[in-house]
């Protein structure tokens, strides 16, 4: 669904990537917003003449230029969920666990298709919201010493977007989640160390939270996420990745660089699926491990393995862009992810010979790789994409030590194109016979199912 | 055409690149002088008998890197010394009393010995360099954590036949492995945790720690040390030692079983003058991951995220030859190390500076090619602490990945010593450069009270706070019913002595009642009678805390402190033994002992145009020091000549803030 709105964008949005000229993505990007155009131009006008800062104009551009990738609820009907979540969460004669079974229950009988009805943000951003978002994380980003070291192409994707993830709702969290975990922020103890460094108020932020939260992991299936500012700062279950999430929300509305880290399967041991990350006053990312209970940049999962890592971004990723327009098979890929494998796990770009036999059957040059992973129902998970070059599968950035597989659109479906293998640490590619993948002592190479 | 030019270009520059190698290989034989048959023994080996190609060009690199790696000349003497170390060694009362035994004997028997020392080039064996060869190849190629590591990885991580100078030229590839795997060796072979070299460097560091502590050791800092203990029996018995001492043993562990491990080290911490070392390892997934306190805790604990840093560079085998031509070419030589690489942006945001030198300054030097980058440390007073070389060009000193949030100096040698040649500057955490100058004609001053010699961290100024609330109250009871509150702590400010009003009548028992939640804490507690004598009688506290806390709130020390297990309801005082009239009391919050001291003498600086200029010097009468025309936006910094080694330079602004460098 959220692709079907984004096809009819893709030619307009093509000619963006491929010319890459800013005035130009603007103005195709200023063509998908329909009758919400104006607003989006008076945000461009007013970083002209009202407030003519030219790096505002810069990141509003940014901002408007990214919209197509983006979408909400469309309709009103989430309001009435939140509302009712809300309730629910105000009642502290329940425990979390029948907090999460009632908005569950409400969720399976009323709310069930929300998620399908979605609308791009361009078409229903308001101009005061955006200029709002602009100028907080703007003013944040240039007077607070902990996020002077911050540049500008770091704060456009760690600082300014107007919302962490997708369908969150368009409301004041940078305020919001202020006020409920910030209140460090207003008498903090100065001295000369930890004062005002981004992992001094990153630590404090983060303390606050998990003690204001009242935190607790339930990791069944819930109802819709509590997407809303208010909501997430009365969270009282969740799992790991809504905590980080809500992590990432505290972090930007305090003006500390951030972005959610997660991986498209599951851990091979017992590790988070998704972890926020903070640039340090050393320029690092550091990383959080579990959600926020565990110190920022204090080790990270030793020996977890995995086919890849992405980074929810607000920028396009061209590459995807580039996939959607060409594809003949769509896979539902979304589009402001980043590949940032590299920088968690050892990594090989893989060329694998594809057999003349199977690649006259193919229809597409884009290819698949799925990781095995531990399911009977579903023991493949497609984790990227690649195309192939001079008879070859090509894919980038692969995680070692994966038992990974290459798939291929024959035109109606997707078919495997080579043998499943084995991606060795010492970059070793070793194919195993497809009806011994669930066998047992293949599971050493398998990630669990998300 | 078109096509061949690039392929021209790349058989040139392989050409070049060869023949580069090959002139360092050439250069190492000749420095080699009667022992060049010994190096070509090595390389006829690996062309003729093991014709391995990989081998042939570990030895070719280990060969051509030679010449920058030394020994000492008397083997007969150091092995003696080590003889008498191991005699030693988990012996005596303490690993205190082996440090100061061996120190006795290092400064009566060997003093002569650090100096004479010869580069390996000269005396390594082919034997030798054969089988270290050898079994680091076999280290690499058949242990599961080690087989994916590339060549470059091998040769940089695991390959140099010794992890430090001076090193022994031993067997520590055979024995170390054994001392060493007792845990290791139980792994099973399909155990991918902890056959991965996260894990397996994770056993092996725990058994170092436990080995070592089975016979008594401990990190020792401070003091000095005889001849260091760098041969692999000794590092089995060592039981003492600093930082790079543990790091450098473990490092030797660790490449022995085919474990990648290097060192890092920072020359001194952005802030103190204090360096480290600390091992460093590239994990299965690829990422470097460094250690923070030498061999005690796991590897991956965040790394010291408060400290400021420089530069840290990485002790390698392979010469910098960067560093070389300095060395070869510059008229002033400090003395850098040949053999470290610049990683100082693995650990901090870097910036390549280019500083402006004014032409005056520019004139008055005698090398007009390389110039230094210093900060501030402290020796006794502020000296500026070389960290690195740069280049002159235009006008302009050229630095290259300088660590972030630092002050920084630049030097130039006038023919007789290096000078600053431009006002010391700041590197923001933004990479903006900003100069201290102080301006004479057009310099604005402040009038102020200093309170501390050194940066404080939260710790300190947490625990100051957890006076405020305290009352000084007295009792005709010892269990303080009755209790009458003469002052109530509302500043962490408090002055060195507060005289006490309403002390109408005399009372026999006297506290200082601590706020709850502070668990009791302060440093020093002090009563004086109406003429200002220290009343000294017998101290009292609440029933949980024991006779030693009570001491330790009386004893004078301001680094020792009254603490109790419990949060609420302290309390410590005297019994006067009859009722008295206390005139005043002092009482000093725990600290780390930087702040302004009474009675200590004190004299407080300024920078201008290379001299550090004094703005008055006093005896602290009270624990602030009052000075009435401090600079603005000037580097000051505050000597205490009484004791303390914990000085930084600091900058008042506007504001009356005061900035720490």
């Amino acid at each position: 669904m959220k692709n079907r709105n984004l096809i009819p964008l893709v030619f307009m949005v093509c000619i963006h990537l491929a010319g890459c000229h800013k005035d130009f993505s603007v103005k195709v990007s200023l063509a998908t917003a329909g009758s919400n155009r104006p607003e989006l131009e008076s945000v461009l006008e007013h970083y002209r003449t009202a407030d003519p800062n030219p790096q505002k104009l810069q990141a509003a551009e940014f901002l408007i230029s990214n919209l197509p990738a983006h979408y909400s609820y469309s309709g009103p009907q989430i309001y009435e969920y939140y509302d009712y979540a809300s309730r629910i969460l105000a009642d502290t004669t329940l425990t979390p666990e029948q907090h999460r079974d009632s908005l569950l229950a409400i969720t399976c009988a009323r709310y069930a298709d929300l998620p399908l009805h979605t609308v791009p943000d361009a078409q229903i951003i308001r101009s005061d919201y955006l200029i709002y978002n602009i100028d907080k994380s703007y003013s944040q980003w240039t007077t607070c010493p902990w996020s002077s070291q911050v540049s500008f192409d770091e704060y456009l994707e760690w600082m300014l977007p107007y919302k962490a993830v997708e369908l969150q709702e368009l409301d004041c969290w940078r305020d919001t989640l202020l006020a409920y975990f910030g209140k460090g922020l207003e008498h903090p103890i100065k001295n000369d160390v930890e004062y005002n460094t981004t992992m001094g108020v990153a630590d404090m932020l983060r303390n606050d939270t998990y003690n204001g939260l009242h935190r607790y992991g339930l990791y069944t299936r819930s109802g819709l996420p509590l997407l809303s500012s208010h909501l997430l700062a009365h969270q009282s279950y969740g799992d790991i990745p809504d905590y980080a999430r809500t992590a990432v929300l505290v972090m930007r509305s305090a003006g500390i660089p951030a972005v959610l880290d997660e991986t498209p399967v599951g851990s091979r041991g017992t590790a988070a699926t998704s972890w926020f990350v903070i640039l340090s006053d050393r320029g690092q990312e550091l990383t959080s491990e579990w959600d926020l209970s565990t110190q920022i940049g204090g080790g990270f999962f030793p020996y977890e393995r995995g086919p890849k890592v992405y980074r929810n971004t607000y920028a396009i990723n061209p590459e995807r862009w580039e996939y959607l327009k060409k594809a003949k098979y769509h896979y539902p890929f979304e589009l402001g992810k980043k590949d940032v494998t590299v920088r968690y796990f050892l990594t090989s770009n893989l060329e694998l010979p594809i057999e003349r036999s199977v690649r006259k059957h193919l229809k597409d040059r884009f290819v698949y790789i799925a990781s095995a992973v531990r399911s009977e129902d579903t023991p493949w998970q497609i984790v990227d994409f690649g195309k192939i070059i001079h008879g070859k599968a090509c894919f980038r950035n692969m995680g070692r030590e994966v038992l990974y597989m290459a798939l291929g659109y024959d035109g109606k479906k997707l078919i495997p194109i080579t043998a499943p293998f084995i991606l060795h640490k010492d970059q070793g590619i070793e194919y195993v016979k497809p009806d011994t993948v669930q066998s047992p002592s293949l599971d050493r190479w398998k990630n669990n199912s998300l | 055409m078109k096509s061949i030019i690039p392929i021209a270009l790349t058989i040139l520059l392989s050409v070049i690149s060869c023949t580069r190698e090959d002139m360092y290989l050439y250069y190492a034989l000749k420095a080699a002088g009667g022992n060049k048959e010994e190096l070509k023994t090595v390389l006829r080996h690996y062309r003729k008998e093991d014709r391995d190609p990989l081998k042939l060009k570990a030895a070719r690199y280990l060969i051509s890197n030679m010449p920058a790696h030394y020994s000492y000349r008397d083997t007969a003497a150091i092995d003696s010394y080590y003889g008498k170390a191991l005699e030693i060694l988990g012996t005596g009362p303490s690993p205190d009393w082996q440090r100061d035994t061996l120190r006795q004997i290092s400064d009566s028997e060997y003093a002569w010995l650090s100096n004479d020392i010869v580069s390996d080039i000269e005396v390594v064996s082919a034997d030798y360099l054969i089988d270290n060869i050898d079994r680091a190849f076999h280290e690499w190629r058949t242990r599961p954590w080690a087989r994916h590591l590339s060549y470059d990885e091998f040769r940089d991580w695991i390959l140099p036949y010794k992890v430090t100078e001076q090193q022994s030229l031993d067997d520590w590839r055979t024995v170390l492995p054994v001392h060493y795997s007792d845990s290791i060796s139980t792994v099973p072979p399909d155990d991918v945790e902890r056959n991965s070299i996260y894990g397996a460097i994770e056993i092996v560091r725990n058994e170092i720690h436990s080995k070592q502590s089975e016979i008594g050791h401990r990190v020792i800092w401070e003091d000095r040390s005889g001849i260091p203990l760098r041969s692999a029996r000794t590092w089995m018995r060592m039981t003492y030692g600093t930082c790079m001492d543990y790091v450098t043993m473990g490092t030797a562990v660790f490449r022995s079983m085919g474990l990648p491990a290097a060192i890092d080290q920072v020359p001194s911490w952005g802030r103190n003058g204090d360096g480290h070392s600390w091992y460093v390892f590239p994990d299965d997934r690829g990422r470097e991951q460094a250690t923070i306190n030498s061999l005690i805790v796991s590897a991956g604990m965040q790394f010291y995220p408060y400290e400021r840093i420089p530069k840290v560079w990485r002790n390698t085998y392979s010469i910098n030859r960067k560093t070389a031509r300095y060395l070869n070419s510059a008229r002033y030589v400090y003395p850098f190390n040949l053999c470290q690489k610049d990683v100082t942006e693995h650990y901090n945001l870097t910036r390549d500076l280019e500083i402006d030198i004014p032409r005056e300054r520019l004139s008055e030097l005698k090398d007009k090619r390389y110039v230094y980058i210093a900060m501030i440390a402290n020796s006794q007073g502020p000296e500026w602490k070389i960290l690195d070389y740069g280049t002159l060009g235009r006008g302009k000193a050229h630095f290259r990945n300088m660590g972030c949030n630092m002050l920084y100096v630049v030097l130039g040698y006038n023919g007789s010593e290096l000078i600053p040649v431009c006002d010391p500057f700041t590197l923001g955490k933004d990479g903006k450069i900003s100069y201290i100058h102080y301006d004479q004609d057009n310099a604005r001053y402040t009038c102020m009270g200093l309170r501390r010699k050194y940066y404080e961290s939260y710790n300190v100024v947490e625990q100051r706070r957890k006076i405020l609330g305290g009352m000084i109250q007295c009792s005709d009871h010892a269990d303080f019913c009755h209790a009458r509150t003469l002052y109530t702590i509302d500043t962490t400010a408090i002055p060195a002595r507060v005289e006490l009003r309403d002390t109408d009548r005399a009372y026999r028992y006297w506290r200082y009642l601590s706020p709850n939640g502070s668990w009791g804490n302060i440093s020093e507690l002090a009563f004086y009678d109406k003429d200002g004598n220290k009343l000294d009688y017998r101290g009292i506290a609440n029933p949980e805390a024991g006779q030693d806390a009570i001491e330790r709130a009386f004893d004078g020390n301001l680094l020792s402190n009254f603490e109790i297990n419990q949060p609420d309801g302290n309390w410590v005082g005297m019994d006067m033994g009859k009722p008295i009239k206390v005139g005043s009391f002092s009482i000093s919050p725990r600290s780390d002992d930087n702040d302004v001291c009474p009675g200590n003498e004190y004299e407080l600086y300024f920078y201008n145009n290379r001299e550090w200029v004094s703005l008055g010097y006093r005896s602290a009468q009270d624990n602030c020091l009052d000075y009435d025309s401090i600079p603005l936006n000037t580097l000051l910094w505050l000597r205490n000549y009484t004791r303390g080694n914990d000085e930084r330079p600091f900058v008042v602004h506007e504001t009356g803030e005061l900035e720490w460098w």
